[in-house]
């Protein structure tokens, strides 16, 4: 027999409320039709609209709904977290002009002020600004807020979110910080920055991905994807990728036991991957060279 | 009463009549009221597509009474809205707060696919669970994103940037070249298609001498469009692999880009003469003036017999079985081997099914659903053992679902995944389309030069080259732009959810994971664009 979804179903079929915005697009289709006939029909009265939730802003944040939900945090009072939630929606909200992204600088720098979460998270957008800033974006200034929130030692979420975000400006675009080695070697300190796994994770991941990307097949690279694949779960789903990464770089770097042993797990762990012919064909020809 | 105060008295009554109707739509939305179910009122949920393909708003009526006849509180209904006005169409109901449940979906704009959280809810929750109505099949227990072809993942159903399942395809596709069987076995007096690239252009030589006025393919612009990317793709994919720096066996847009500008391929490199020879010899197989006819033209000359084969996708075989007075057959394009001087070497040999294996017509849930977990669990009828056969049946689409039979007339079209994979499906280089829509345009505007008769692949190199390195150029820093605005908005969601509860925290948590390794790979694009161009 088959399972149903009876109890949830009747949940679901109990009455709900006309939302307000079909009362909305009711009134405007009357008013639009009674202007022809000058009539007007009674709606049901307007009930006061409850004070939102911070959650409630917040989860309109999540979606993307930057009107709604700046609004939302205006209404839910001067809290620290309200006006921080304030200011990261300004940053979005269309249209995105240079005063309104002046003014969300101008609150971030405000929240940055003080010790707290609020305070940390608006220094690390403070940074984000600098760095995707639409119109003119300051990679220096942006590497100095991450700096700054680093070395409060935190190690918070924001904290961690710049130390990454830093390597990555080390290793790719910031003015000065030299040639490849010399920006590979910039990096390397920034592990040692966190406990946290999965941000050392992917820091190892980044780091990789930015030596491979300048074709920098040596141990050291194998050294990173190895100790990123060892902080990463098999749900994961960055793993199938480092685990392919894994074995053609140690296949490349002559370490035929570890490319075996990668590829095998991602035979035996990803049997629908659309790599599986590909990495099996690998695996056949990982004493030769490959592709044969 | 004079005749104009009867128009006036006539146009007010029409007013009025008119003022009435709209009241009676606007408060009833123009939907009759469903009836009770045991004095309640029964669930209703609605999904819109666009396939109206033949057959197909039968069988998506078939699985919804089958349903509802296993769910009789449940009302299924379905919007088949044409795809000429879909996009837009589907726009209007988002933003009319009026969209059904389930939406079939399917965008490659990246701009479209940075606003799916906003509208769609991801089911990653969902899909990690069995499915129910697998209950004593080989699928009991199975997870449900396991229990598809192609592991429930997808370029349409997960969505990389955000590491997240968004939608659970129906059906499955291969592009194939369907031929008239009958006229095959007249020509050549055996119902074999071609075994390799020289044999297949040999079949065209035959076709011709054949009948006067025969053509091999039935071609058009439509068709040319999307099969000349592939093609080149696959005569390639060897060397393609070059340029997979990042070392996934799937390389990407970003790297193959990148070494052009760095000066280590052109349009006269050996791979690339080779695959605009291809392209020509395609060509020259296909109706003659190809480029100004639409895929409808092609489609008629095909089922009137005036051609051999059609380059097309499996979601038209309903129709032209319904239509065809012959055998239809269908075979995949042989790619040239090592051992052809003239068009290979290149190929990395053998190549799976065009995109590999993977799963079709996205379903997506919508934020607005009232009644999410109805709507996901009549997905999960659909996409059961049980409910795909039956839909893959009545539908004669390819089912998406592990171990459901393939009906012996679709078995030719049946994806195989037993080939070499070497470009990454959403972000792989594709030689003739390009980083963007300027390079594509650039390609596919001058395609005339390379099959003029004065014209061919040098002078098709010559008008391309001088504007190539430009255009890359142009196309990769809107690409970076777009990325940049995902990444803004990214990072205002993804903070938001560090605010909510545990589950939206270890999601976002989850996500940056990803995030940053999209925006290092935007960031070495922007600084190999910066060294190569001398311009940030």
């Amino acid at each position: 027999m088959r399972p149903t979804p009876t109890n949830r179903a009747a949940a679901a079929v109990a009455p709900a409320r006309v939302p307000c915005r079909m009362i909305l697009v009711r009134c405007i289709a009357l008013a639009a039709l009674g202007a022809g006939g000058g009539l007007a029909l009674p709606l049901p009265a307007a009930q006061p609209a409850a004070a939102p939730q911070l959650t409630d802003a917040w989860q309109a944040l999540s979606i993307g709904s930057y009107e709604d939900a700046g609004a939302q945090f205006e209404r839910t009072g001067a809290g620290r977290e309200a006006r921080l939630g304030a200011a990261i929606a300004l940053i979005n909200r269309p249209p995105v002009t240079p005063s309104s992204l002046a003014e969300a600088q101008s609150r971030f720098t405000a929240l940055a002020q003080g010790d707290d979460e609020a305070a940390h998270a608006a220094r690390y957008f403070l940074g984000r600004m600098q760095q995707l800033h639409p119109i003119a974006p300051d990679l220096p200034a942006a590497a100095r807020e991450y700096e700054t929130l680093v070395a409060t030692g935190a190690d918070d979420t924001w904290c961690r979110l710049a130390l990454v975000k830093l390597a990555i400006l080390r290793l790719t675009l910031l003015p000065g910080a030299g040639n490849p080695a010399a920006r590979f070697a910039a990096v390397e300190p920034l592990l040692a920055q966190t406990r946290d796994a999965v941000t050392r994770r992917d820091l190892h991941l980044v780091i990789a991905e930015a030596r491979m990307s300048r074709r920098v097949y040596d141990p050291v690279t194998l050294g990173h994807l190895q100790a990123a694949l060892a902080a990463t779960d098999a749900a994961d789903a960055l793993r199938p990728d480092i685990l392919v990464q894994t074995g053609r770089l140690a296949h490349l770097a002559g370490d035929r036991a570890t490319a075996r042993a990668s590829y095998a797990a991602f035979l035996r762990d990803y049997p629908k991957d659309r790599r599986c012919y590909t990495v099996n064909a690998a695996l056949t020809h990982v004493d030769g060279s490959f592709p044969p | 009463m004079n005749r104009r105060k009867r128009s006036v008295l006539v146009a007010f009554a029409l007013l009025g009549a008119a003022y009435a109707f709209s009241l009676v739509y606007v408060f009833h939305l123009g939907r009759p009221a469903p009836a009770p179910v045991a004095g309640r009122p029964p669930v209703v949920i609605r999904f819109v597509h666009w396939q109206l393909e033949s057959g197909m708003r039968e069988a998506f009526d078939l699985i919804a009474r089958r349903y509802m006849e296993l769910h009789p509180e449940v009302r299924v209904e379905q919007f088949a809205v044409p795809g000429n006005v879909y996009p837009q169409w589907l726009r209007t109901q988002l933003a009319g707060d009026d969209v059904p449940d389930l939406v079939c979906f399917n965008s490659t704009d990246p701009s479209q696919v940075s606003q799916l959280p906003r509208y769609f809810q991801a089911i990653t929750r969902w899909i990690n669970e069995p499915n129910p109505y697998n209950a004593g099949t080989p699928l009991a227990g199975v997870p449900w994103r396991l229990t598809f072809i192609d592991g429930g993942r997808n370029r349409a159903t997960y969505i990389d940037q955000y590491r997240n399942y968004y939608a659970v395809g129906l059906s499955a596709h291969t592009m194939q070249m369907f031929y008239n069987r009958d006229l095959l076995v007249a020509i050549t007096g055996r119902d074999e298609p071609p075994k390799d690239f020289q044999s297949w252009i040999e079949l065209g030589k035959m076709v011709r001498a054949y009948r006067p006025g025969l053509i091999h393919i039935a071609g058009a612009h439509d068709n040319t469009i999307w099969l000349m990317p592939t093609l080149v793709n696959s005569a390639l994919s060897r060397w393609l692999l070059e340029y997979d720096h990042e070392l996934r066996f799937a390389a990407s847009g970003f790297d193959f880009y990148g070494a052009m500008l760095e000066g280590r391929w052109d349009l006269r490199s050996p791979p690339l003469q080779a695959a605009l020879r291809i392209m020509q010899a395609f060509g020259r197989e296909m109706s003659p003036g190809f480029l100004q006819l639409n895929r409808d033209s092609a489609m008629r000359a095909f089922l009137r017999g005036e051609a051999l084969s059609i380059p097309n996708g499996t979601w038209d075989y309903p129709t032209m079985r319904a239509q065809a007075t012959f055998r239809i057959g269908a075979f995949a394009l042989p790619m040239p081997g090592p051992e052809d001087r003239e068009f290979g070497g290149y190929a990395l040999l053998p190549l799976p099914s065009v995109g590999g294996i993977t799963t079709a017509m996205p379903f997506y849930l919508t934020r607005q659903s009232r009644h999410p977990e109805v709507a996901i669990d009549f997905l999960r009828y659909v996409t059961s053992m049980d409910g795909n056969r039956r839909f893959s049946r009545a539908s004669h689409w390819m089912p998406s679902v592990e171990g459901v039979e393939i009906e012996p007339e679709m078995q030719p079209f049946k994806q195989n995944n037993t080939g070499f994979t070497t470009t990454d499906l959403q972000n792989g280089p594709i030689v003739m389309n390009g980083p963007g829509a300027d390079y594509t345009q650039l390609f596919e505007t001058n395609l005339h030069v390379l099959y003029a008769p004065n014209g061919g692949v040098e002078a098709y190199t010559r008008a391309l080259e001088g504007q190539l390195r430009e255009t890359v150029v142009s196309d990769l820093r809107k690409q970076i732009h777009v990325q940049s605005e995902n990444l803004r908005r990214r990072d205002a969601a993804l903070a938001a959810q560090h605010f909510l509860d545990a589950a939206e925290q270890a999601e976002a948590v989850r996500q940056q994971s990803g995030l940053h390794l999209s925006e290092i790979q935007v960031y070495l694009m922007e600084e190999t664009l910066a060294r190569t161009t001398g311009s940030p």
